[in-house]
């Protein structure tokens, strides 16, 4: 999983059925000291509990990425699971 | 995912024969203010789009998991014709107003 930004929101009615409900939006990968690293990309979040501005965390790959919250299979390569309160880095061990 | 305008179409007789059929597309993948960038990706149209739609394509072994890509040997899939896109406060790209 990564540390990532929401920076907007796409609407798309015309998609594959088992997208439907499912929000879609732009997420910018962020490294551990929330500094942008590499370029945005396009993420589903089913948990839909995500505004603009917001510092999540997502999964890019395997299985995990295309199961839906009931366990559905979902086309997606990258998903929203959830939204980070705060990170707390041990101090011998702060990146940098 | 990566989101892209549909910028032309492949067509190829001579190909894996999981492949029949299908509508391969080409896709010029665009960046957060909706220009254009220099990478383009071939992807199978999984929902009947269009020339010139903004359009979502999915890669790796996601992209089979549509119904029309199972078991297919595709890895680029589009999913979802886009209508409107947002980025902070202002909508960046509208469909109809294109």
């Amino acid at each position: 999983m990564d540390i990532a930004k929401v920076m907007g929101t796409i609407v798309a009615t015309q998609k594959d059925p088992s997208l439907s409900g499912v929000k879609i939006c732009i997420i910018q990968p962020l490294d551990q000291d929330l500094k942008e690293k590499g370029k945005p990309l396009v993420a589903t979040d089913s948990t839909s509990m995500r505004d603009t501005g917001e510092i999540v965390y997502y999964v890019a790959s395997g299985d995990a990425v295309s199961t839906g919250t009931e366990g559905q299979k979902m086309p997606v390569d990258a998903a929203i699971v959830g939204i980070i309160d705060h990170i707390h880095y041990k101090k011998e061990y702060l990146p940098g | 995912m990566l989101m892209g305008k549909v910028v032309g179409t492949v067509i190829s007789t001579q190909k894996d024969p999981g492949l029949q059929g299908y509508k391969l597309f080409v896709v010029q993948c665009v960046d957060v203010s909706m220009k254009p960038t220099s990478s383009y990706v071939i992807a199978v149209d999984a929902i009947g789009c269009g020339e010139d739609e903004m359009v979502i394509v999915v890669q790796g072994s996601s992209a089979r998991i549509t119904e029309r890509t199972k078991n297919k040997p595709v890895d680029a899939a589009i999913i979802a014709i886009v209508d409107s896109v947002e980025v902070g406060k202002n909508r960046v790209y509208e469909k109809y107003k294109q």
